[in-house]
């Protein structure tokens, strides 16, 4: 056999190998997804003692949802809950299943247990969720308040140290605001995966060849990134501006041609994708978390 | 100690002016204006009857476009020059007309219309529609000042308002219906308004 036989051999090798990983894993995710519907579809709910303004049969109807179409996952216009919709976005991507009957546990008995972390959320906001108004879309989507209220509830950083009991509007404001350690915190917790990160709260990330790295990190795993919402998002024309990051989303792809960057992001509701110059981004990104999938 | 005295006086005016809005804004802009707006909501309607777009500038300038166009799946959002041929392309390429689209940006900038989209709004749980229009107030008393936009909602059926012509909530008549976390005023019975720090 000649030197190029063989090195055809070998790719077409290669080839299938890959491809066959590729197809076991979407039948992997798809059967997870089947199983977590039928889940949802056995069930028939009661009005919760736990949750008394959470609808049964919308919160079912999220769940359904959110299982086939995970994508959809809203946090709402105003709400400070974009960290806890990318966790919950993650979760609902690798484990629908698990996040189904966690979700059930937690509107029977009012707390459930997940990756050994037992959540039990306050009352007051227990009687909160299934109230929230003039959110879009998060207004009828009753599980998703469950789900958001909850983490909010749970885990807390010093942004909350001085919020830490729910008031009325707090999902507006510091009650649910995330920094970076703690929304590393919820990675890991839900993710129960090797989570690295880099960058500060205050300090924007300071790294050469960005997009090859970020390329890097898209290999290894699921990529969140912590952003200044104002030039994301310009939603004025101040020439003054806020210098913080505010939001989370879940990177999906990212290349760079002629100086162009073009993104494609998880963004609470959406996948979008834009172009941006290499500056914007730079002055916008403050945090880079990655999980590690130990093959 | 004179010149300290000036930056005193100076810097004190500026606060003062800073804190203040300008005088004829929103008052009567919509009344003035109503011909013009009413023409950019219709265009407006009619290029997204089949597809969404949202639509405005993101400079003071009113030279750059964003457009943020909606499928299925997918958001994508494209920042341009008004002037750039490859706008159009771009628009062509995702299905929208591209002169209506056009010519609707450049009716938005003879009013200072900074953006124009459709939100989405919930009353019994049941999804609705309307027109969410920002205009930049041109009048800013000083460059201190925070920019304001007057912001103007336009729905598909009338409106419950209260004695003070607050917008309310079907559902619950003495509760206002707050707007990306504003409270809206009468125009008429499908058209609000409100001034806010953002325009969208």
């Amino acid at each position: 056999m000649g030197i190029y036989s063989r090195l055809l051999f070998c790719c077409l090798y290669w080839l299938v190998v890959f491809a066959a990983a590729a197809q076991t894993h979407s039948n992997t995710y798809a059967d997870k997804k089947q199983q977590a519907l039928s889940l949802v579809k056995q069930i028939t709910l009661t009005k919760s003692n736990s949750w008394p303004n959470v609808n049964p049969d919308l919160f079912l109807a999220n769940l359904k949802r959110n299982i086939e179409r995970p994508v959809f996952l809203y946090a709402g216009r105003n709400t400070n809950f974009c960290s806890y919709a990318a966790v919950g976005y993650i979760l609902l991507e690798q484990d629908p299943s698990g996040y189904v009957q966690f979700m059930l546990d937690l509107y029977t008995n009012g707390e459930a247990l997940y990756a050994n972390t037992t959540y039990k959320p306050a009352e007051a906001v227990r009687k909160t969720a299934g109230t929230i108004l003039y959110e879009g879309e998060l207004d009828r989507n009753d599980a998703d308040q469950v789900f958001f209220f909850t983490l909010a509830d749970h885990y807390k950083g010093y942004l909350n140290i001085l919020h830490l009991k729910y008031k009325r509007d707090g999902e507006l404001g510091l009650w649910a605001a995330t920094n970076l350690a703690k929304f590393n915190r919820m990675l890991r917790a839900m993710m129960q995966t090797e989570i690295r990160c880099i960058g500060y709260d205050l300090v924007r990330v300071k790294q050469k060849h960005l997009v090859d790295s970020l390329q890097k990190k898209l290999a290894q795993g699921d990529v969140f990134l912590y952003l200044n919402n104002g030039i994301l998002r310009k939603k004025n024309h101040n020439k003054v501006k806020k210098h913080i990051p505010t939001h989370y989303v879940v990177l999906k792809s990212i290349v760079e041609e002629n100086g162009h960057i073009t993104m494609t992001y998880w963004d609470a509701g959406f996948t979008t994708q834009r172009q941006i110059d290499t500056k914007a981004l730079y002055s916008m990104l403050f945090g880079i978390s990655w999980s590690v999938r130990h093959r | 100690m004179k010149n300290r005295l000036f930056i005193l006086i100076f810097l004190s005016a500026a606060f003062i002016s800073g804190c203040r809005t300008g005088k004829q804004f929103p008052g009567n802009y919509y009344f003035q204006h109503e011909q013009a707006i009413i023409a950019i909501e219709k265009q407006y309607a009619q290029l997204t009857t089949n597809r969404l777009i949202s639509l405005g500038f993101t400079d003071g300038e009113f030279r750059h476009v964003l457009a943020e166009m909606k499928t299925d799946s997918i958001r994508y959002v494209y920042e341009f020059n008004l002037a750039d041929p490859s706008f159009a392309d771009t628009l062509v390429k995702y299905g929208y007309d591209a002169v209506t689209c056009i010519n609707l940006l450049k009716d938005m900038k003879t009013i200072k219309c900074t953006w124009i989209n459709k939100l989405d709004y919930y009353t019994d749980k049941e999804a609705k529609l309307l027109t969410f229009m920002s205009i930049r107030n041109g009048a800013r008393t000083s460059p201190f000042s925070p920019e304001k936009y007057f912001i103007l909602t336009f729905y598909q059926q009338p409106q419950y308002y209260d004695e003070n012509g607050v917008l309310l909530d079907r559902r619950n008549l003495r509760r206002a219906r707050k707007i990306n976390n504003e409270i809206f005023y009468r125009i008429n019975e499908k058209v609000c308004y409100t001034v806010s720090a953002k325009f969208r």
